[in-house]
């Protein structure tokens, strides 16, 4: 094992261990605080799937995190006891996210580029202009609370405090992100991968492109309403302020910081620009789009593409991850050597 | 009974409004479709023109044309600024283009609200446009009209300089083959300069025109930003696989815009609170018919990033 | 007589005003090799396109052992057993070499044999080929990083992984310095007969020395056609050239 698979496993383990310490080190504010930036977490995840891996980019994950996330309020409001039960709720999530990407897909899976950006731009503000028009369903711009603690499973008692809420966040992000990296490292990953290299290329090598990218966008609704439904767990509220173009742009933002097709990248990611974000709007009230602005000029030249091919190494902070495909026991090879 | 008499004046209104939508989109279609560059930033430079326009005009004639003329070179100048700041971007990296235009726009917003103030600003007209006329047995807004003609006489000058210039023809070429312009002798800096700079004079000056209409404000550039890319999206972009080349976009950019224009306006009024499904449903209508009829016609090339671009 | 393995029949294609391609008749049997050659313009790469289903004909028909392919997409027809390289050798520059492979040989009529197990032989698969190729050392290597030189055999190796019936190459030895030729050569020389190949070369030496059938192509129209001592022998090779030139 190289030294930089050592290296990333050991980061991992400490993040892992301060992830679920953290709790019980912040007080019940810092608890919800760590819980939503887990949340957040989990869209931007979603968002390096498709821009990432799949080479799709998009500023409407904020789609299906919206339309899950209303549905399991729904739920929970009147659903009872049922619409309480988190197995319920994560599931509920899950489809609705993966419906509306479905739904959304003859807009999305044809377009590429900037052209992709635009639409799926246009489709994640209209999803948050309608939740805020639409007050018979979705309680227009105050939003919807949901009263009725969420119960993880039938039987257990219900998540009662901030950091019950969190450390329940953290085990289903913890569960879908294990999921999707598992999924990437086999032959999902690699066909995602040679797509967003070159899709003609891909074609031209005997497979369909198109339910390729069908399939990337439902997996990452699904993961968008996973999400969904973690915020009305951890929150018990949710209103279209949650949602919207700003917040995709954060993401958009986390998912590039942590690195191309880095799934814990887009997590740490995310919570570095939140964290920005707040800090900022701490030193420099009034002031923050100003400074929030430059970091995001900043951000921009320090993460743009070098190489000459798009997602060849050489992003500054984190390597491109890949599934292990040719690293089986039959072959023994050296570590890929990247230039940076 | 549907009474259409009483639909006439938010008929009206959404030729305005898509009028003014087409000039500041046009300059949207202009910076994707030549430079392939996603500007975020483009509701921003209409904000600076609206700006512009409520800081100068004071309700006299001499003030209004000085606004027109000044608000055009101030968004142009932004967007050049704009250029300058894309300039060690890589052409293709269009996620680096995102965020750093949208940083723009950030940043931009911020600091026309600590010029401005963060309420929406009042836009003082000409005695003689301040007024109504009659319209077809209503009282309609006389800005609105002389609008109405300014953005036709506007879009027409647009088409003409696209199909009939040296520059319109360079843009349709670089449409089709930004390499080939490149090689021709073209920098790709100079050719990013002079489209973004176009862009927000473009932009600027529909934002002084309109800014009776969307006004100068905090929501504006959000809002501008969104609806020109709705109708980027239903019109297709510039150049095409056909003869008719990018002149052909332009009317498919005016007919896009007024369509929106009226979903805002008229569509508001027939059905409240429906506009962004309206809307939604216009872009899932366009953009899946699109694709049925390129899988179903004879498709020559499979390309289909490109192609799709090339609608 | 058994139908020729690749049939075009007056295919016709334009870009503008431009015939690139204007009323192509070629017959490729079976087993053998066919090279085409012609001065640049002459409409090789853009009859290879409209072979492997990358562009569609204006007019004309195309048929693979007296199929009508036509109306197919390229990934019907690679699936059906076409392969292809370009120009710019096209690999997938994030990927490492021996996933190039295994990606490319994925969906051939020869890997569809089952499901488990599959990755594993296609992985075994390609790693052996790529040892006759003397790509061992860089199987890791994102193809990205690899020389040209390289990435033109990793392309022609995935190419012929699937085991096409048909494999279209475009220039193969175009910027090859001389030990790459030298192992191009063997590779082309020693391909079994069930592997039909559509050559287009500049090299003439290459041409004469490996093909059974030579076309010549010039403004998109069949000059002549036939075996290479025939073509050399009637000139019209020189002249077409000649034409293009002068």
């Amino acid at each position: 094992m190289s030294a930089h698979s050592r290296l990333r496993i050991t980061v991992g383990v400490l993040a892992a261990v301060a992830a679920v310490a953290a709790p019980w080190l912040v007080d019940a504010y810092g608890a919800a605080l760590l819980a939503r930036t887990l949340v957040l977490g989990l869209v931007a995840v979603s968002v390096t799937l498709l821009t990432g891996v799949a080479g799709l980019p998009t500023l409407g994950q904020t789609g299906p995190f919206a339309a899950a996330a209303y549905a399991c309020a729904l739920l929970g409001l009147h659903v009872s006891p049922a619409g309480s039960i988190g197995v319920v709720q994560l599931l509920a999530g899950a489809t609705v996210g993966a419906l509306f990407a479905l739904l959304t897909s003859p807009l999305v899976v044809p377009a590429r580029g900037v052209v992709l950006l635009m639409i799926t731009l246009a489709i994640g503000e209209l999803v948050t202009i309608a939740a805020g028009r639409w007050r018979p369903v979705t309680g227009g711009t105050d939003g919807l609370t949901v009263f009725a603690e969420t119960r993880p499973v039938w039987g257990l008692p219900p998540l009662a405090d901030d950091r019950a809420r969190y450390l329940y966040a953290l085990a289903v992000v913890a569960v879908v992100v294990g999921g999707l990296f598992l999924a990437l490292r086999g032959p999902a990953g690699l066909l995602l991968r040679a797509r967003r290299d070159d899709e003609q290329r891909l074609r031209a090598s005997g497979h369909g492109a198109a339910g390729l990218v069908l399939a990337a966008f439902v997996a990452a609704g699904a993961i968008a309403g996973v999400a969904g439904s973690l915020l009305v767990t951890t929150q018990q509220y949710v209103s279209p302020a949650e949602f919207g173009f700003d917040v995709a742009t954060l993401l958009l933002l986390g998912a590039v910081i942590g690195g191309t097709g880095s799934l814990g990248g887009a997590i740490v990611g995310t919570a570095v620009v939140l964290g920005a974000r707040d800090w900022l709007s701490g030193i420099l009230p009034g002031r923050a789009p100003l400074l929030l602005g430059l970091v995001f000029v900043g951000a921009a030249y320090a993460f743009a593409r070098r190489g000459a091919e798009p997602g060849l190494p050489s992003l500054p902070l984190a390597r491109p991850r890949g599934p292990r495909f040719a690293r089986s026991r039959l072959w023994r090879r050296r570590e890929p050597r990247t230039a940076s | 009974m549907l009474r259409l008499d009483a639909y006439v004046i938010p008929a009206l209104d959404g030729v305005v409004y898509g009028l003014l939508l087409f000039v500041v989109a046009a300059g949207l279609v202009l910076c994707f479709g030549v430079a392939d560059i996603l500007n975020l930033a483009h509701g921003t430079l209409y904000a600076v023109g609206a700006y512009t326009a409520a800081a100068l005009w004071n309700g006299g004639w001499p003030a209004l044309l000085v606004g027109l003329a000044v608000a055009p070179v101030a968004a142009g100048a932004a967007g050049a600024a704009v250029a300058g700041l894309l300039a060690p971007v890589a052409r293709r990296d269009h996620l680096a283009q995102a965020l750093l235009t949208f940083g723009v726009a950030l940043a931009g917003g911020s600091l026309l609200v600590a010029a401005f103030g963060p309420d929406d600003l009042p836009v003082r007209v000409p005695a003689a446009l301040a007024g109504t006329v009659e319209v077809a047995g209503h009282r309609y807004s006389a800005y609105r009209l002389v609008f109405l003609v300014a953005g036709t006489a506007l879009a027409v000058l647009l088409h003409a300089v696209v199909a009939r210039t040296r520059a319109g023809m360079l843009v349709r070429a670089a449409a089709d083959d930004a390499e080939m312009v490149a090689a021709l002798g073209f920098s790709p800096a100079r050719v990013r300069l002079g489209v973004l700079a176009s862009a927000g004079a473009l932009a600027g000056l529909g934002g002084a025109l309109g800014a009776p209409i969307i006004g100068p404000g905090p929501g504006a550039a959000p809002t501008v930003l969104l609806l020109s890319l709705v109708v980027v999206v239903l019109g297709g972009t510039a150049g095409s696989a056909g003869s008719a080349g990018s002149v052909g976009s332009v009317g498919r950019t005016l007919v896009a815009a007024l369509a929106v224009g009226e979903i805002q306006s008229l569509g508001v009024a027939l059905a409240p609170g429906a506009a962004p499904f309206l809307l939604f449903g216009a872009m899932a209508v366009v953009l899946a018919g699109r694709s049925l009829a390129k899988s179903a016609g004879p498709i020559r090339t499979w390309r289909p990033a490109r192609a799709w671009l090339r609608t | 007589m058994t139908a020729p393995l690749l049939a075009t029949e007056a295919v016709r294609r334009r870009y503008g005003s431009l015939a690139a391609v204007d009323g192509v008749d070629l017959a490729v049997e079976a087993g053998t090799r066919h090279a085409l050659i012609g001065p640049n313009g002459a409409g090789k790469t853009t009859l290879l396109d409209l072979v492997a289903g990358g562009a569609r004909p204006d007019a004309g028909r195309i048929r693979l052992a007296g199929r009508d392919v036509t109306a197919l997409g390229p990934a019907r027809r690679a699936r059906l057993g076409i392969g292809r390289t370009h120009q710019r050798p096209a690999v997938w520059p994030t990927l490492s070499t021996l996933d190039n492979m295994v990606v490319a040989g994925w969906r051939s009529p020869a890997a569809r044999t089952g499901r488990g197990g599959r990755t594993n032989r296609l992985r075994r698969d390609a790693a052996d080929l790529l040892d006759r190729l003397g790509l061992t050392a860089a199987a890791g290597t994102p193809a990205g990083h690899l020389s040209h030189g390289q990435r033109r055999q990793l392309e022609i190796a995935m190419a012929l992984f699937g085991e096409p019936r048909l494999v279209l190459l475009d220039e193969p030895a175009a910027g090859l310095a001389a030990p790459d030729l030298r192992r191009l050569w063997d590779l082309l020389a020693d391909l079994p007969r069930t592997v039909t190949v559509l050559l287009v070369e500049h090299r003439l030496d290459l041409v004469y020395a490996l093909a059974d059938t030579v076309t010549v192509l010039r403004a998109g129209r069949v000059v002549d056609s036939g075996p290479p001592a025939e073509i050399r022998r009637s000139g019209a090779a020189r002249l077409a050239f000649a034409e293009a030139v002068g």
